[in-house]
């Protein structure tokens, strides 16, 4: 199921709730511990989120009970969270300008190595840019397999899946707010309040 | 006291959606642009509450970023057509010129991408004598920056994709509001 994401955060004690419980989480991979996509949302932005799924000014997440409508208000909250992250992550990669490449120990040893060149000794200097060569090589590749840039297509699975998420916690929080509006009053037989 | 206490409201709420709305302007892009594009859009889409707000906003930045691609896309294409033609016009064969470029060439290959119509209208009228349409110098352009403008296109169709989701959740969320004002407004008649 990619509603239920992968790379995305667990919060403590909202993932064991009556509102559609998840499955144990897969450990990270290690592209979203880099980017610190599989982090539990900060505070700030959590908070944030609850007020305005609860469309209250003064919600606090300490205030939170165990009921049902307050699961689902968090988990609604934590994927809303988790979506504007993935969002920012993902608008970069799409749009903002290149990274600048990892850089190893060996780019500062080529760097060094190049100042050695002296101009009136044509063999001396080509051993000294093929020396220059060998520790680009060497950066290269450690940058390569250590550290491989993360492709935009990363960021692009990670919005879809935090997408999904939010869709599936939305639709528990509005059965929840649908179950307390036919609760509030009498309905006519015609309406069907279990939809 | 009570407006007070609604204005505080408000602001509490519109920073919080601030926390999870950055404007992400990037280089290149013209803030004030930005605000009056959001604005028109935030009108359309009539958000009721904060949770409608912030999905409108979502929407709006999604809505930014396909015209953005769209624009990059086009401005790709056009600079390849102004590239190509500048053979058309120096050499009678579409294609770049890398060596002993013709200045007339030039501003004439500019004139075909002008904005200006009568530029543009000079310019295609030298194309004709040249005996080259401006189908074949886009063709040739499209050729040629056809890697580039597939991974506009692949991006364009993605967002697309989300525009459609979130607007399905968008519906979804107003719809459950439209449901439960309408039942409270029967209640009170009751």
């Amino acid at each position: 199921m990619r509603g239920e994401s992968t790379t995305g955060p667990t919060v403590a004690g909202a993932a064991d709730g009556a509102v559609g419980a998840a499955p144990a989480p897969r450990p990270p991979s290690q592209n979203a511990r880099r980017h610190g996509l599989n982090a539990p949302p900060s505070p700030e932005s959590l908070q944030a989120a609850l007020r305005i799924v609860l469309d209250d000014p003064d919600a606090r997440l300490e205030d939170l009970g165990v009921t049902d409508r307050d699961r689902a208000a968090l988990r609604l909250a934590e994927a809303e969270a988790h979506l504007a992250r993935c969002a920012a992550h993902d608008r970069d990669a799409r749009l903002g300008p290149k990274p600048e490449r990892a850089r190893t120990e060996f780019a500062d040893l080529a760097d060094e190595m190049r100042l050695a060149i002296r101009g009136d000794d044509p063999e001396w200097d080509e051993w000294v840019r093929g020396v220059v060569e060998l520790y680009n090589f060497v950066d290269r590749m450690l940058c390569k397999y250590k550290m491989p840039p993360t492709r935009p297509e990363t960021f692009r699975r990670y919005y879809r899946e935090a997408l999904a998420r939010r869709r599936k916690a939305l639709a528990a929080w509005l059965s929840i707010l649908e179950a307390e509006y036919c609760a509030g009053e009498e309905i006519p037989e015609t309406e069907n309040c279990a939809s | 006291m009570a407006t007070h206490l609604a204005v505080t409201s408000q602001k509490v709420m519109a920073s919080a959606i601030d926390e999870l709305i950055s404007p992400q302007i990037l280089p290149g892009e013209n803030p004030q642009a930005f605000e009056v594009f959001k604005a028109e859009l935030i009108d359309d889409l009539d958000p009721r509450s904060a949770y409608e707000r912030l999905m409108a906003e979502q929407l709006v930045l999604l809505e930014f970023d396909l015209t953005k691609h769209r624009a990059l896309r086009d401005a790709l294409l056009l600079s390849e057509v102004r590239e190509m033609s500048v053979g058309a016009f120096q050499k009678n064969k579409v294609g770049h010129v890398h060596v002993d470029e013709d200045e007339a060439a030039r501003g004439l290959a500019h004139d075909l991408v002008s904005q200006d119509p009568s530029r543009r209208a000079g310019a295609l009228e030298q194309l004709a004598d040249r005996e080259i349409t401006p189908h074949e110098i886009a063709a040739r352009a499209h050729a040629q920056v056809l890697k580039h403008l597939e991974y506009h296109d692949s991006q364009i169709a993605e967002l697309e994709k989300r525009r459609r989701r979130m607007l399905g959740d968008y519906e979804e969320l107003k719809e459950s509001a439209r449901r439960k004002y309408n039942r409270a407004y029967r209640g009170r008649r009751r």
